[in-house]
Order: C-alpha cells, then structure tokens, then sequence
C-alpha cells in the first residue's frame, strides 16, 4: 500500500499518531526519534511495497556517504554525487543489466526513489569532508518518514534533525490543530476539489481534439487539477507530520499569483525548487563562472545554468519526450526574465512595460504567467494533441 | 473573545459538514461517475517504477 493511496493509510497514521501521544507520557525526549523509527520502519515492513529495496538503498547511501566523504575523501564532489544517484539514474536510463537470475533494475526500483535519492543528495553535498556522519536512526527517519515517503516534500536533514530535536515536546495540543488544519486542507484539495475539477472539468474535453476551445479548456483545467492534486498531497504531509511532532516544509504558496517564473518556482513545488537552486544551479553556474570562454558574457552563464537546471528537472519526472520539452519550456521562461531584468537593470527602466502602473504590471505580469506556466504544464501532461 | 470563538467553532463545523458531504457525494457507491475512483499524482510516482 502506498502513502495516501487508500483508506487503510489513514487507519494506520491514525493509530501512529495514537502512539506517539500515549507514549510521550512514558518516554523521555531521547526515545522520540527511536519510536518515530520504529514507526517509519513498521509502515515500510508492513504495508509498503518492496520494503527490501528500500532498506537497501538506505544502507547503501549511508554507507557510501561514509565511505566517500570520509575515507576515501573525493576532492571534487560530482564523484560522489554520481555513487549516490547511481541506482536512480539505472531505473531511470532503464540500463538493463542483468545479473542471472537478478535483473539489477527489478531488484533496484521501488516507488518514492528519486525523492529518496534527492533527500540522500541533498545530505551529501551539505556534509563537509571529515564531519561525523549524523546518526543512522535520524537518517532513516530523514529518509523514510512516512508522510513524505512517495512524494515529498524534499526536507534537508539538518531541518529535518532540528525538528525531530525537539521531539515529544511538539506534541502538544496547539501543533495538533495546526497540523489538523492543514491536513482537513489537503483533504478538500485533493480528494474534493481536484477530483470535481478532474470528473467535470478535465474529462469533458477529448485529449485528441484539436480544437481550440477543447484545447484551452483542457490546458486550464489540468494546471487546476495539477495544483489541487499536488498542493492537497502536500498540505495533507505537512498536517499528518505536524501531528506526529516534524515540521514538514510548505510546499505551494498560491502560485496562481505568480508574477514571474522565479516568483512561480518560490510558489509551486517549493521544496523542488529549492532543491535544484541549491544543488544544481549554484554549482552549474559557479563551474561556468570558471570558464574563460564564457567570463565576459554573465548573463549568458545564468541563462546557460537556468535553462539546463529545468531540463534536468524534466528529465527527473521521467525521460519522455513531454517531461523533458516542458522542464525546457520552464527553462526558457526563466532564462527570457533573467534577460530582461538584466536589460532593465542596465537601461535603468522597465524595457517592456515602459511607465505603466505598477497595478497594472502586476495584473498583466500574474495573466502571462500563469498563461505560460499552463502551457508548459499542459505539454507536461502529454494531453497535448500537437 | 467568546464570540469570535463560537462562531468559528460553527464555522469549523460548517465546513466539515460541506467536506463530508462533498466526500459523500464524490465517492458513494450510489454515485455511479465512471470516474468514481480517485486519480492522483501517486499513480503518476508509480508509473515510472
């Protein structure tokens, strides 16, 4: 059983939940991590599909990690990045390499990889060589805590660590509300208004048409179902973890109000962005910093890193032709707005709104984009007839 | 103070009540939607495995 794929998951974070406030009576604050492992460990064996392959990974990440930034101490960390997206990269380039009577990619994929391999990533890029490594009970909670299992958020492990810190005293009745609140969101998100968007909105336009009305129509409504679907797993992981005592991070902040694409990567799919900015981007565009050929065009650089950082993103949601056309899309949108706040910041005015009312900038620049964001996400689906 | 935390409380009760409906509604078996299974991004992580 996946996380929030059936009834019994609710049954089962419930009775969680149940745990954790009857034994904050009975243990001290060192053992929450200890019971919140058990937990995370009892969901895995219990009810998640191939639990083994997960176990697995964790071993073999933590001991990696180790084994790379403290022993053997790789100078440049793109080596090591590449041992620990190793098995991601495998299921996601389908090698097929078989190992009788093993076939490796059988044996290495299990649902919720990628956002294992990006929390493990994220780990190995903040750790310095020689720090200690963090202790194996936190990076399996880190790495297995059940709300974010499948789908995120993408948490960073000193986040996740402070919080998991605190333990039994976050469970109080104030961060219960808080967490239900966030949770009942989720619910009318997802299992409400996504679902009437995607029964009476979505479906009622023929994927093959191409006409423009059944176009239009099914581009905003699966930008519309996207958001509530996504945004209502991810309220409902940030509730059940604030139940559970972790402060899960937010994830979408109305990203219907963007106003540029910078402004909708802060918005939509925050951790992601967050994720990418940090580990990818930054170093992409601090390696091409060091090019002599590229030292007297800065903006080129940026503009170079953005767009490569979101055909990474594209190839991370899977290698098909649509994933990896609209994560170029998103790049493209970025690299445009970079350029022009580059030329505005050089003219010192606005180059493509001249003096118009800042109301009016606003209103214009929030119908672009989300004009343009629905596009991509439209190509994105694999919905488009074109 | 009293006020104010009354009427949320039958607010939040309000709003339960729209959610469970809306829940009732959607996922009944009387409801006989051939789309009357939830479709979600969780079958889009599983798809790839």
């Amino acid at each position: 059983m996946a996380p929030f794929s059936s009834i019994s998951f609710y049954i089962i974070i419930t009775l969680f939940i149940g745990i954790i406030y009857i034994f904050r009576f009975f243990l001290s604050n060192n053992y929450y991590k200890h019971l919140l492992a058990i937990l995370n460990f009892s969901f895995l064996y219990f009810a998640f599909p191939k639990p083994y392959h997960f176990f697995i990974l964790v071993g073999f990440s933590y001991f990696a990690t180790f084994l790379i930034s403290n022993v053997l101490k790789f100078k440049k960390k793109i080596w090591g990045i590449l041992i620990l997206l190793l098995p991601m990269l495998l299921v996601k380039f389908d090698l097929r390499i078989d190992f009788y009577p093993f076939k490796l990619n059988d044996f290495l994929s299990f649902a919720g990889l990628s956002y294992a391999s990006f929390r493990i990533m994220g780990y190995y890029m903040d750790k310095s060589q020689n720090e200690k490594m963090i202790d194996f009970v936190t990076y399996f909670n880190f790495l297995s805590f059940t709300p974010t299992l499948l789908i995120g958020p993408i948490d960073k492990l000193n986040r996740f660590k402070a919080s998991q810190d605190i333990g039994f005293l976050a469970i109080n009745s104030e961060n219960f509300i808080i967490g239900w609140n966030a949770f009942v969101k989720g619910v009318a998100f997802k299992y409400i208004i996504s679902e009437l968007i995607d029964r009476y909105w979505l479906n009622l336009f023929p994927e093959t048409s191409k006409e423009i009305f059944h176009v239009a129509n099914s581009m905003y409504a699966y930008y519309f179902f996207l958001f509530f679907d996504f945004s209502g797993y991810s309220f409902m992981a940030l509730g059940i973890g604030k139940m559970m005592g972790i402060n899960v991070p937010i994830n979408f902040t109305n990203p219907f109000l963007a106003i540029n694409p910078q402004d909708f990567w802060r918005r939509f799919h925050i951790s992601l962005g967050d994720w990418l900015k940090d580990y990818f981007f930054t170093p992409l565009y601090l390696f091409l910093t060091r090019k002599k050929r590229l030292k007297k065009y800065p903006i080129a650089r940026q503009n170079m890193a953005l767009v490569l950082t979101f055909l990474l993103m594209g190839c991370w949601n899977g290698l098909r032709f649509n994933y990896i056309l609209s994560g170029f899309l998103f790049g493209v949108f970025s690299a445009i707005h970079n350029t022009y706040i580059f030329q505005c910041k050089k003219k010192s005015r606005d180059v493509f709104f001249g003096n118009l009312n800042p109301l009016m900038v606003k209103i214009i620049s929030i119908f672009i984009m989300f004009n343009l964001v629905s596009i991509a996400m439209y190509i994105f689906s694999g919905r488009c007839p074109y | 103070m009293k006020t104010t935390f009354i009427s949320r409380f039958f607010l939040n009760c309000l709003w339960y009540l729209i959610i469970v409906l809306a829940l009732y509604f959607l996922y009944s078996p009387l409801n006989d939607n051939p789309k009357n299974k939830v479709n979600s991004s969780v079958q889009f992580v599983y798809q790839q495995f």
